[in-house]
């Protein structure tokens, strides 16, 4: 059994590292809560509460426009990986056709590309395009690098299915695209929902692709937004409190729900096999 | 892709599957497969053609060019290559790259597993998960927002700043340092804020692993009359070999990506004493108009992330053999 000693220092270091991990999230929340008008000189404990810095940052921030164009943004890359990522996964694993492993060595140097080594000609591409100061300069490079990631992760997913499932499934005479959508998509379900988890993760704490091709504040991620806001607005810390706040809590609200899935897939590509 | 947890992901070594889920029965069976095969990877195929692989090749090339985006491009060889080590500025960005990488990936690492192993009977208690959860939260905050909170807590004066609650105790001046601000200490500082987000990963990557060891493995060594040091290093580091591979790989490249945090902080000051390459991608390209300067730093930087991955990768494959 633990002895003495041992259970002091366990819960020591316990209550230490939670109070070094939680001081600058508390200290987001509790300032967060001040009045707008409230002048602070900081981080800010004891103040009147009060909502009005959020319906400031909301309104005056303007951070409604940001957070809804996160949500297209975000919504359209979850979306457009995977229902690109599944079939390509699929078509990898079981299909098997002609330069299916170049194509899933491609997915993997895709994913672990990082973005600084692509933003520079993708600005020039979408320029050329056209696309640059839309959405489409957001959601498709994000996209694609989010179907790389997507199909080298539901590849494993895939290989690692039973035989038999498909080998019943032809017996039944189902075409490949019954054996895709009624039998092998509800078996990864876990899978997908991992990869949509983590691809949403990662699109809303996308920071340098929107800081490069968007230049029109109509059209501002929150992640750009927040940090223009911070340089306007450096000393309104109630109001600097809130809008972190609304930036951060989707991610923390799926993460929280999905904590299971989020951990696992971060790891499982991590750990050799 | 930005965000630290990206690069989670990227870590991946190929865990090429080999085995498939469907085997085709005829020959003519076979044949239509293939053919059909193409449509299902065709999006797919057309997306990482137009924004991975073209990109890939355009950078390859802006590399061996001197350009600022908009004159005529003039080719200038291994130039821009060459100005990674020659030139300071980019040279010390590799050193300041160098010092982070320590910050997000060693420490993290050494550190996770001294707590780990501290608590390696305590963590068969109930309720130990709460902080997993817990711990792991910087992971999921979105990076802009820790920049903007830490830049408080770091500031060399307010209330809740290290400085304000110094000052608060009469154990500091009314203004204090400006750890973020000064020269010398703001690398420090931004590493030790990339070790309050590693942290957690390795502590709770390192608890999951800690819990697979049987418990004999530590009755026997204590037993043997092994003391605490003694336990750390011949059962705990062993049997994690795996995670500490895991850890390491995912924090590297955390490390190299640490641009949202280092552009809201510093901004790479005071002076370049924060300068990242992944800082000076963005500032040579979209800035200076050094478009040819860019590509190279940012190739440069995918090289390294393919290295450390398929290193450490290597490494522990012939240390489990």
């Amino acid at each position: 059994m633990l002895s003495r000693a041992e259970k002091i220092t366990g819960w020591t270091i316990l209550a230490l590292g939670t109070i070094i991990t939680l001081y600058p999230l508390a200290a987001l929340a509790t300032t967060a809560l001040e009045p707008s008008n409230y002048a602070s000189s900081g981080i800010s404990f004891s103040h009147p509460f009060s909502f009005s810095s959020f319906s400031y940052a909301w309104t005056v921030g303007d951070f409604s426009t940001y957070l809804a164009n996160t949500a297209i943004v975000t919504v359209s890359v979850v979306l457009i990986s995977t229902v690109i990522a599944v079939p390509a996964a699929f078509g990898i694993t079981v299909l098997k056709p002609r330069g299916a492993r170049l194509i899933l060595y491609v997915a993997i140097l895709g994913f672990m590309l990082p973005t600084e080594a692509l933003v520079v000609p993708w600005y020039y591409q979408l320029t050329s395009y056209g696309f640059l100061n839309t959405y489409w300069a957001m959601i498709l490079p994000q996209a694609a690098q989010s179907v790389a990631f997507g199909t080298f992760w539901l590849t494993t997913a895939f290989a690692a299915l039973p035989r038999t499932l498909g080998e019943a499934a032809a017996l039944d005479g189902a075409s490949d695209w019954q054996l895709l959508t009624r039998v092998q998509v509800p078996n990864i379900a876990p899978a997908i929902k991992t990869m949509a988890a983590l691809v949403f993760l990662w699109t809303w704490n996308s920071f340098l692709l929107p800081l490069v091709v968007e230049s029109n504040p109509s059209r501002y991620v929150v992640t750009i937004g927040l940090s223009t806001f911070s340089g306007a607005h450096f000393a309104e810390f109630g109001a600097l409190a809130a809008a972190s706040i609304m930036t951060a809590l989707p991610v923390i609200v799926v993460y929280l729900f999905a904590q299971r899935s989020f951990i696992a897939g971060m790891f499982a590509g991590s750990v050799v096999e | 892709m930005a965000s630290s947890s990206v690069s989670a992901l990227k870590t991946t070594g190929a865990a090429i599957p080999t085995t498939s889920g469907s085997a085709p029965p005829r020959r003519g069976a076979k044949k239509r497969r293939n053919r059909s095969g193409y449509l299902y990877l065709l999006p797919g195929v057309a997306l990482l053609a137009v924004f991975i692989v073209y990109p890939l090749v355009r950078a390859g090339v802006y590399s061996l060019d001197t350009w600022n985006g908009v004159a005529p491009a003039h080719y200038i060889g291994a130039y821009n290559w060459e100005q990674i080590f020659e030139n300071p500025i980019e040279r010390g960005s590799l050193v300041n790259a160098a010092i982070l990488f320590a910050f997000y990936a060693l420490i993290p690492v050494v550190l996770g597993l001294g707590v780990v192993s501290l608590l390696s009977r305590f963590n068969r208690y109930r309720g130990i998960g709460i902080f997993r959860v817990i711990f792991f939260l910087p992971q999921v905050t979105v990076t802009v927002v820790i920049a903007i909170v830490w830049t408080w807590i770091l500031a060399p004066i307010g209330s809740g700043s290290i400085n304000g609650i110094l000052h608060d105790l009469h154990l500091g001046p009314a203004v204090g340092p400006a750890y973020l601000g000064d020269f010398s200490t703001a690398l420090l500082f931004i590493g030790l804020i990339g070790l309050w987000i590693q942290f957690g990963l390795c502590f709770v990557l390192f608890l999951s692993g800690v819990q697979r060891i049987p418990p004999e493995l530590y009755d026997a060594a204590r037993i043997d009359g092994a003391g605490l040091v003694r336990e750390f290093v011949s059962v705990t580091v062993p049997m994690l070999r795996r995670e500490i591979g895991a850890a390491i790989t995912i924090s590297v490249v955390a490390s190299l990506q640490s641009f949202p945090l280092i552009y809201q902080a510093t901004d790479g000051g005071p002076g370049t004493s924060t300068t990242t390459p992944g800082l000076l991608v963005y500032k040579n390209a979209f800035q200076l108009g050094q478009v040819g300067t860019a590509s190279a730093l940012g190739i440069g930087l995918a090289v390294v992330v393919f290295a450390l991955t398929f290193g450490v990768r290597a490494i522990l494959e012939r240390r489990a053999v």
